[in-house]
């Protein structure tokens, strides 16, 4: 489900594909980085941002050695460090699948705590309404 | 000529049920609130469910959570409630998390954020989620020149772009020299009694700038719906119904010619008797005969579960099971130990005006008084003198029953503490006879009205109750050992 909503997030972006940045890395990867985390941000300040991130990348690291060339994720964009300062296509490539593993973990974390539709909302992926609950109160 | 510019303030009704009588008809448009009270008193709860019921795409509302409980914890369980609909965010309320700011311990930056964010959203309503906690670390704390100034300015800018707003803080009624109290427009306190076991949640309207509060302390409850409030009921604020000269029939043989005809109609009469002489069968027969007449009932019930009070009275003549399905008849189970007299009220009346209910049947007030927090059976005897004049204002006909311990010799024959707000008194009570024990009542006591004054025996059967003959001619039953008087030996 996570994986379905982030792939949902990730193919917004790729309509307004800009060419790669320094970092080589697909712009729709690190626009749809840069919107989610610039929306939870802004509903659960930085230190709850920040605590979901930092979560997120501890549970997707030992899957994903690639992540350990990320030196940063956040609203403001992705930063690459150390040997990938000029990576090749397979790094790039592994990079990328790792960024996306720790949204969709991210987003996991937060479909656990607030449920699918709270967390669709709160990451700002659009999507047609759903009706009301019927059980719920007016 | 002289004609009136006064600006006419909008209305706002809460959504929260009771609440706007409290407030004296709602919030008034672009007022400034403040919502107090200790952690856990429902703060959170009541302002979201104000702002659900009020906010749209086109009156969108901003809730600013600022420190202390994390917003991701608040949201996963302020969405259990019924009110907090997923869909309405963020189009309609927006959650913005102020933490960074205020950790900052810059009340201009937390103030620029607030200004900044309601430029953007243009919101009809706005909340700060705890206010308490901007400005805690400012030397003076709340009474600071720093903290006084961000309220005002923030007052001002709130009501210059038209927003209805909620500061919630967890104050305490020592705090009440806080900045915030002079400039809200409204203050409501939340608070909670705890008595022994029991924990009853209150509230109180401190102040209300143009409008008429209703005083004192309101009992609420929170419940998967959210906040219910059970505004206290001053009999005199109830428009009282005109009494008639009608009676009702008891339903029970030979009551009627004891009582003049029967119980007139808006009169609260109290059945009293030991365990087992027949109060519940009494009462039933008396809804029975309201039913067989045409007339809508309401039972309370405390001391059973509406299944077992149904099966108790199948054996009477109307269906009692049908008539609840025809909306006819409502029966009421009241039965936890923190109740307050005002929500039992309140789920009366919603009850009698469901159904139209003319008669009410109260089963019974020892039940009533145990169902009661510890806090309200301390003033029983004030709660019962709300509930019955309350209630007898609409017009309805009430019968409660109580319960007397004593059996026999040293058996008093009503309840002290409640017989005041009575206007008839039946009671019942054994006594032997040639070796027998049988059941015997008198009516104490019609208030206006003739009434027989001798004792009779009554008995129950499985058709019901019935009244027998006379014991005119024994004496002493007061004792609970009559003889036969000498004349008639």
């Amino acid at each position: 489900m996570a994986r379905v909503i982030v792939d949902r997030v990730l193919a917004r972006d790729k309509a307004a594909a800009a060419p790669a940045g320094a970092t080589g890395l697909d712009p729709s990867l690190v626009a749809a980085c840069s919107r989610v985390l610039a929306n939870l941000q802004n509903t659960m300040g930085h230190d709850g941002c920040a605590a979901l991130l930092e979560r997120a990348i501890a549970q997707t690291l030992s899957a994903h050695p690639a992540l350990k060339h990320v030196v940063r994720i956040g609203s403001q964009g992705i930063e690459l460090g150390g040997a990938v300062e000029s990576p090749d296509a397979r790094e790039i490539t592994a990079i990328q699948v790792a960024i996306e593993a720790v949204l969709a973990s991210l987003v996991e974390i937060l479909v656990r705590l607030i449920g699918e539709d709270m967390t669709i909302r709160l990451i700002g992926d659009e999507r047609p309404s759903a009706p009301a609950d019927e059980n719920r109160a007016s | 000529m002289s004609v009136s510019s006064a600006s006419v303030i909008r209305n706002i009704t809460t959504g929260v049920p009771g609440l706007d009588t409290v407030l004296g008809g709602g919030l008034c448009e672009y007022s400034f609130n403040v919502i107090a009270g200790a952690p856990g008193a429902g703060k959170t709860t009541l302002v979201q469910q104000i702002l659900f019921a009020n906010a749209s795409p086109e009156r969108p509302a901003l809730y600013f959570t600022v420190l202390g409980e994390p917003t991701v914890k608040m949201m996963r369980y302020q969405q259990q409630y019924k009110f907090f609909d997923t869909t309405m965010v963020p189009s309609s309320l927006r959650f913005v998390n102020l933490g960074a700011e205020a950790i900052s311990e810059n009340l201009d930056a937390v103030l620029a954020r607030i200004v900044a964010e309601v430029k953007s959203s243009e919101p009809a309503f706005v909340a700060v989620d705890s206010f308490r906690t901007i400005g805690a670390h400012l030397r003076g704390g709340g009474e600071s020149s720093e903290l006084s100034d961000f309220v005002q300015h923030l007052a001002q800018e709130l009501t210059t772009w038209e927003i209805t707003s909620f500061l919630l803080g967890e104050y305490s009624e020592q705090e009440r020299r806080h900045p915030v109290f002079t400039v809200a427009d409204s203050i409501l306190w939340l608070s909670e009694d705890v008595d022994r076991n029991s924990a009853v949640r209150k509230m109180r309207a401190v102040k209300v700038r143009g409008r008429a509060p209703m005083p004192g302390l309101h009992t609420f409850r929170i419940t998967s719906a959210g906040l219910d409030v059970f505004p206290r009921i001053p009999e005199q604020q109830r428009a009282r119904v005109v009494r008639t000269k009608r009676r009702l029939r008891t339903g029970v043989p030979g009551l009627d010619d004891m009582m003049n005809g029967g119980i007139p109609v808006g009169d609260v009469l109290m059945l009293t008797g030991p365990a087992g002489s027949g109060k519940t069968t009494f009462a039933a027969q008396f809804v029975a005969q309201g039913l067989a007449d045409n007339e809508n009932c309401v039972v309370a019930v405390f001391e059973e579960f509406p299944e077992a009070y149904l099966a108790r009275v199948k054996t009477s003549p109307v269906d009692f099971g049908e008539m609840i399905a025809l909306d006819r008849l409502a029966v009421i189970y009241l039965r936890p130990l923190d109740l307050s007299v005002d929500e039992m009220l309140s789920e009366i009346f919603a009850a009698v005006t469901r159904t139209g209910a003319t008669r009410v049947v109260i089963d019974s007030l020892s039940g009533f008084e145990i169902a009661l927090a510890p806090t309200f059976r301390v003033d029983f005897r004030e709660s019962l003198y709300r509930l019955v004049g309350a209630l007898t204002a609409t017009g309805v006909t009430v019968l409660m029953t109580a319960e007397v311990v004593e059996m026999f010799a040293e058996g008093r024959w009503t309840s002290e503490r409640v017989s005041f707000v009575t206007d008839d008194i039946i009671a019942q009570r054994y006594v032997e006879i040639d070796g027998h024990l049988r059941k015997v009542l008198a009516v104490v006591k019609m208030r206006g009205s003739n009434h027989a004054t001798d004792f009779r025996s009554y008995e129950i059967t499985a058709t019901g109750a019935a009244i027998g003959e006379s014991l005119a001619h024994y004496r002493g039953i007061t004792t609970g050992v009559p003889t036969l008087a000498s004349s008639a030996t």
